[in-house]
């Protein structure tokens, strides 16, 4: 019986060893595709959460704007034109095409992004013209009476003007065309 | 071989994790996540994609 029973374990665990080193061959092929595949999904989503991620941060710069303008939500706009500048300045200066860490955007979402961005800088230049309106207003009434109040009036207009001119770039005295 | 099984998946792991599409899509969800609503999670998705990107303009 011992005679019969010692070359069976060998026998197991030869055939052991085999399946594990198939198993291992097929693991590792298998973990090289996946890896490709994830960086090859991550890099066909980008483009369009850029797109969402321009949209989001130019939107909410305004929305801070209009807040930081009413007298109601003083402290709520303040703040939420710090992030949303902050987060469209990031995303101006690493994904531009003249960035050395930027990526090429897939042939598909190329006019789609254009228009995003057209949209945008439209939003944008109407409402820095209606910021702008409001300032020159804002100095009118601050060579009438030099108050606190209106002071402080102005700064807020002046800052809010700044906000929206900046992003626009050197575009801002012209209107935005739609690039296709 | 488990050694071999190891190194490959922590490999692979990194490949993933610390690649540039990675570091975008974190930095763009960020954004989506923080600019209006001020999110902390946001915030550390922006971070650690910046954190990201800079490794990689070291490496290369």
């Amino acid at each position: 019986m011992n005679s019969g029973f010692l070359p069976n374990i060998a026998n197991i665990s030869i055939t052991i060893t085999e399946i594990v080193d198939n198993l291992s061959l097929d693991f590792l092929s298998n973990l090289q595709n996946l890896t490709v595949l994830v960086i090859d999904v991550l890099s066909r989503l980008f483009p369009i959460l850029l797109c969402i991620a321009i949209v989001s941060a130019n939107l909410s710069l305004i929305v801070g704007a209009i807040l930081y303008l009413l007298e109601s939500n003083e402290e709520d706009g303040k703040v939420m034109i710090q992030r949303s500048f902050v987060t469209s300045c990031l995303l101006f200066f690493i994904f531009n095409p003249y960035s050395p860490s930027s990526i090429p955007i897939a042939e598909p979402f190329e006019g789609f992004q254009l228009f995003t961005s057209f949209v945008i800088s439209y939003l944008l230049f109407l409402f820095a013209a209606l910021s702008l309106i409001i300032f020159i207003g804002n100095l009118g009434f601050f060579l009438l009476s030099s108050d606190k109040k209106t002071i402080r009036r102005l700064k807020k207009s002046f800052i809010c003007l700044i906000c929206v001119i900046l992003p626009l770039g050197f575009q801002f005295p012209n209107m935005p065309l739609l690039k296709l | 071989m488990l050694n071999e099984i190891l190194t490959s998946f922590l490999t692979s792991f990194l490949e993933i994790f610390l690649s540039i599409p990675f570091g975008a899509v974190l930095t763009t969800f960020g954004t989506i996540i923080y600019a209006p609503t001020g999110n902390r999670f946001g915030k550390y998705c922006l971070i650690i994609g910046l954190v990201i990107f800079s490794l990689n303009n070291l490496i290369a």
